[in-house]
């Protein structure tokens, strides 16, 4: 399948974990992706670190506003309800819990819920961002990711080798392949696998993951 | 009352070298691009900046690191531009720049703190990552976190759509971002604005108090950058 098929596989099946009402933040990448198929009866409330909660969709060229940006500094618009505020209540809001849910992309996530999105071999940066707070201090952390990488192999680490964003803070992550939840029970660890994509069988995930499976009643992939 | 309006010229005068400037902003939103163009203009060097991000080398405090003029900078995102990557790794080879990455949250509660006057907070932002290198970590009720210390600095640069000659702001949309903190955490602190407002600002209207603004200089006029 073509890399843009299985991004909107993902983006589908992570905008059904968003409820109405919901207030929350998406990492830039493959998390935004995810705007475009929430059902038409949920309101989100989107939430970007530079100081907008309600966000709206881009601004249409020439009605751009110099000064409402989003976080990775498109030209966005506020809607009804929405609110504008600085850095360090933006912060409360996602370092002390108060958004529903955030969407974040991964370079490498493991067994433990441990995440690394913020560098890569030999680069410097490209830095944090807000991703750790986002990472450390939502209630409910989704990852969204391919689940191999394009040489082969499995995102879905026993250890993330890279640089950590945050440790023990990753709750669900939806692949191309499957969805998995980060067991926080100490009896038992690893990640609980919850559906397999539609095209795979439970031992090609399995094979697909280098974390520890927890394997028991496994459903069927959601679509709606 | 004597007012706060400055001319850019005396302000800029202001800052020496090895002085630590805490630069607002978001992107360019909420950043004081003239008061940036200016110290680069002026060529002062051995700066030690602290700002949200960089990004890009033509620009905000991209252009101060491009021209060699800091030594230190404390920042949450550097980016992918190719340039002025190429240039930290080159200055940081060289030994005489050093480049910390604080969490975005971590570094406008730090700010925050120095603007408050507290001795530091606990965050559990950083915890087993490269953020806990050579900070105590304090437990909890169980819960692991580490201790930051407050952000302080010789002069903040803020900007404003508009204030009045007391330097009561008000921002636009999007750009309150970093400015309230920066201006409280500076010993100094020059706002850059778009409008100053000949009579006093309506009290009911101002985001930032003037008590916390030392000058006010007029700024040039905001615009859409197309990428």
């Amino acid at each position: 399948m073509k890399d843009e098929k299985l991004i909107e596989r993902i983006a589908r099946r992570a905008a059904l974990e968003l409820k109405d009402g919901y207030c929350i933040n998406l990492g830039v990448g493959l998390p935004v992706e995810v705007l475009k198929y929430i059902p038409k009866d949920v309101e989100i409330f989107l939430q970007s670190e530079n100081g907008i909660l309600g966000m709206g969709p881009p601004a249409e060229k020439g009605k751009e506003k110099p000064e409402l940006i989003d976080a990775a500094r498109n030209y966005v618009t506020i809607k009804p309800y929405g609110s504008f505020f600085d850095s360090a209540f933006s912060f409360g809001m996602i370092r002390g819990g108060h958004l529903d849910a955030t969407i974040l992309g991964a370079l490498e996530v493991d067994e433990e819920g441990n995440l690394a999105n913020w560098n890569l071999p030999g680069r410097i940066g490209p830095g944090f961002g807000g991703g750790m707070d986002l990472a450390v201090g939502t209630k409910y952390v989704i990852v969204t990711t391919f689940h191999l990488t394009k040489n082969g192999k499995s995102k879905i680490k026993k250890k993330c080798t890279l640089p950590l964003t945050a440790k023990k803070a990753v709750n669900r992550i939806i692949t191309d392949m499957a969805v998995m939840d980060v067991s926080y029970d100490p009896k038992e660890k690893g990640l609980i696998l919850r559906e397999v994509a539609p095209g795979y069988t439970i031992e090609d995930v399995v094979k697909a993951t280098e974390a520890k499976l927890i394997i028991k009643n496994v459903e069927k992939w959601k679509t709606s | 009352m004597k007012s706060k309006v400055k001319s850019l010229d005396d302000v800029i005068k202001l800052i020496k070298p090895h002085s630590k400037l805490l630069v607002s902003g978001f992107y360019y939103v909420g950043r004081p691009e003239t008061i940036l163009e200016e110290i680069r203009k002026a060529g002062i060097k051995h700066l030690y900046v602290v700002v949200n991000d960089i990004a890009f080398p033509d620009d905000g405090v991209g252009q101060l690191v491009m021209n060699d003029q800091v030594d230190y900078l404390a920042t949450s995102f550097l980016g992918v531009n190719k340039e002025i990557n190429k240039k930290v790794r080159e200055l940081m080879e060289k030994k005489n720049f050093k480049l910390e990455f604080v969490p975005q949250g971590t570094l406008i509660e730090a700010i925050r703190a120095a603007g408050f006057g507290l001795g530091g907070f606990l965050t559990p932002v950083g915890v087993g990552t490269v953020v806990e290198k050579g900070k105590k970590r304090i437990e909890i009720d169980g819960k692991e976190y580490l201790l930051e210390l407050p952000i302080k600095g010789d002069f903040g640069l803020v900007k404003a759509y508009k204030a009045d000659k007391f330097g009561n702001l008000i921002f636009r949309q999007s750009a309150r971002n970093f400015n309230p903190y920066v201006a409280m955490a500076a010993d100094y602190t020059i706002a850059e604005v778009e409008v100053i407002s000949d009579k006093p600002l309506n009290p009911e209207r101002i985001h930032l108090p003037g008590i916390f603004v030392d000058a006010v200089v007029k700024g040039k006029k905001v615009k859409v950058k197309r990428k």
